[in-house]
């Protein structure tokens, strides 16, 4: 038998934007096991939801992650709708649907460019950010912040977009598609990206499905599952299929994510038209009383809204379990017998949000 | 597709684990475990199949009563207990990777007060020692 | 599908050529959108003291006091929700499209408020003064300023 070492990953380390720790054991270079521990940012958010007013809280959920920012605010007021039996206007669950496409393309290129950056492609990783600055100018034209966009209201949507300004955005839109063509050819076709991607941390079909694998992660290991088929917001009203590769590796997801950022944009060109005119908001009065699990499909994957109300203004629990929590028994899988340089890839591949995860 | 109705299922504690199994039959997959503290504690384990989005519901009166682990019929159940434990000082026995206490490292988060620490030593039943748990000495123990 | 080496020479060179994607920021800026959210800017002559921005605000950037007459916000708190546009009676209060301007301490921005609270008119002779009734908010004074200095959210 090798020897085992024990080599300690994280928290601070040059491809992860937020710390988590995992020890990895392994025999020569090989990773035998791989021994997550979280915790170095739990900032207690499900407990303040005890503590403030519900329709407050909102601004908290929409913080619960930087990057998937509004479907966190919207999930949440989602589950709070439910719950409390409100039929929100329909020009709202438009815009809803659109802001969170907005924000699954602009996840997914960032995405992208962290993972070009993991295997040392800086020259990619900069040419994505640079394409994700026209989706992040689009967000701020329609909602008024870059990555924050404080558009999520019980009852609602926060502030109305005028129809000269989202008439605008195919067009700006098309432009950024067009050039985002080249850099995924590269994603698909280059030397160096396949070679550091393909056949790397493999996830078979049946693996991903039992340790409770959501969204990329289980649709780039071959499972048609995608909680947009659901039907929350407009969704049903739109032509949404899931996006599978059957490979399971890291090419796979990466994969997914590419052809989910052009069918975000597909998304997008049928639901701006559709918006019809109307209200975007509805007085709320009363308070939640009873329980609800919201289920919304974030760039991630699947999240999950758990909200419980007594009749008071404060909620009695509010849990969210986000995508990267789930796909973590699925990573200890995946590293299992890796090479120790492609940990930082595999990692990369679950799309690791660590704040969410740890709320 | 429409969104599946939801279904709240009380389960008494001893009885979980048969519940369970009978999901993992249907073809569900585990969504979450959530535990909510009122006068007692609620455990709720998600499990969704196509169509239906079910809840199983169970019970305890305060966190020294220690629940079965679901983790020998899907193991990657263990982030959701060892987070309970963690956070509500709930006892799970069975688990298949157990942190005893240690998956939040922060252990002064600890609703109980650090409680959940003080039961590491009197659960027998956990089977290997993981390394999250060790101490630094023995950590470094380990290396040489 | 093929591997090729060479698939991000176009990208490369593109780049080699192009523009700069970023602007020199002090000396050029890039143009704000009117829907920007930058910061909270108030109309002093229309605020009345009503305190329901400075109740609203989940951060508690807001603070108004009454006795002092004066509205300030802490920039750095504010989180540029637009709540207290919104719940403003007199709407007073609107987003300006301009980022709020770096600085280097945590200063409240205080603007003082010409509000004067209107009295009501005396009613006609007869009845003696002694116990004339106050405004309701003058008279809910002392409360309320305690309320904004040390106001304890949870």
């Amino acid at each position: 038998m090798a020897n085992r070492t024990i080599i300690p990953f994280g928290p601070q380390h040059p491809v992860l934007p937020e710390p988590i720790h995992i020890d990895l054991v392994i025999e020569d270079e090989q990773v035998v096991e791989a021994i997550p521990s979280f915790g170095f940012i739990h900032r207690g958010l499900e407990k303040l939801a005890e503590k403030r007013d519900f329709t407050e809280f909102t601004f908290i959920a929409e913080r619960i992650c930087g990057i998937c920012s509004y479907i966190h605010g919207m999930g949440y007021c989602q589950a709070i709708e439910a719950v409390m039996g409100l039929q929100i206007p329909e020009r709202a669950t438009y815009l809803r649907t659109m802001w969170s496409e907005l924000s699954r393309i602009h996840s997914h290129m960032m995405w992208m460019g962290l993972l070009a950056d993991a295997f040392g492609f800086e020259n990619l990783f900069m040419a994505c950010w640079r394409l994700r600055e026209g989706v992040l100018d689009v967000i701020e034209e329609t909602s008024g912040g870059r990555v924050i966009f404080g558009a999520a209201k019980v009852g609602g949507v926060r502030r109305d977009v005028s129809d000269e300004v989202l008439s605008r955005i195919p067009a700006q839109l098309k432009i950024v598609e067009d050039q985002l063509r080249d850099i995924t050819n590269v994603f698909r076709d280059d030397y160096s990206t396949r070679q550091r991607l393909c056949g790397v941390g493999t996830l078979s079909e049946q693996d991903a499905y039992d340790l409770g694998a959501v969204g990329p992660v289980l649709r780039g290991s071959g499972a048609k599952l995608d909680t947009r088929m659901e039907g929350y917001a407009a969704y049903d009203k739109l032509d949404v299929e899931p996006i599978v590769e059957t490979a399971g590796d890291c090419w796979a997801r990466t994969m997914v994510r590419i052809r989910e950022v052009y069918q975000s944009f597909d998304l997008l060109r049928q639901v701006i038209p559709m918006i019809p005119a109307g209200p975007v908001d509805m007085k709320v009065t009363g308070a939640p009383k009873g329980e609800y699990a919201a289920r919304l499909e974030q760039p991630r994957g699947e999240v999950i809204y758990y909200v419980k109300g007594n009749g008071g203004k404060q909620l009695d629990r509010f849990r969210v379990r986000t995508p990267t929590f789930a796909n973590i028994p699925p990573l200890l899988k995946m590293l299992q017998g890796c090479q120790l340089a492609d940990v930082p890839v595999i990692v990369l591949t679950i799309d690791p949000c660590i704040s969410c995860a740890e709320r | 597709m429409s969104a599946p109705i939801q279904n709240y299922i009380e389960v008494i504690p001893p009885r979980l684990l048969e519940a369970v199994r009978a999901q993992q039959l249907a073809g569900a997959r585990l969504v979450q475990i959530c535990c909510t503290r009122l006068e007692e504690f609620e455990i709720l384990y998600s499990f969704s199949r196509p169509g239906f989005f079910e809840h199983l519901r169970i019970r305890i009166p305060d966190s020294s009563v220690a629940v079965p682990s679901i983790s020998p019929i899907y193991s990657g159940s263990f982030a959701y207990e060892n987070e309970i434990h963690d956070l509500f000082g709930i006892s799970f026995t069975g688990l298949n990777i157990d942190y005893r206490g240690n998956f939040f490292q922060n252990i002064g988060f600890c609703a109980d007060g650090g409680a959940g620490n003080e039961n590491r030593g009197k659960r027998g039943e956990i089977k290997v020692p993981r390394i999250g748990s060790l101490t630094r000495k023995q950590f470094q123990g380990l290396e040489k | 599908m093929k591997k090729s080496p060479f698939k991000m020479t176009k990208v490369a060179l593109e780049n080699l050529f192009r523009r700069p994607a970023t602007v020199p920021y002090p000396l050029e800026r890039k143009p704000m959108y009117p829907a920007t959210r930058g910061h909270i800017a108030i109309d002093k002559d229309k605020c009345i003291l009503c305190l329901i921005c400075d109740k609203r605000c989940p951060t508690g950037a807001i603070k108004v006091d009454r006795i002092g007459k004066t509205w300030a916000i802490d920039r750095l708190s504010c989180i540029q929700c637009n709540y207290c546009v919104e719940v403003c009676p007199k709407k007073c209060l609107w987003m300006e499209n301009l980022y709020a301007t770096p600085t280097q301490e945590k200063l409240a921005f205080v603007v003082p408020i010409p509000y004067t609270p209107p009295t009501p008119k005396p009613k006609a002779a007869a009845t003696p003064p002694p116990q004339r009734r106050q405004p309701p908010h003058q008279a809910r004074r002392p409360d309320n300023a305690k309320g904004s200095a040390i106001r304890n959210r949870d």
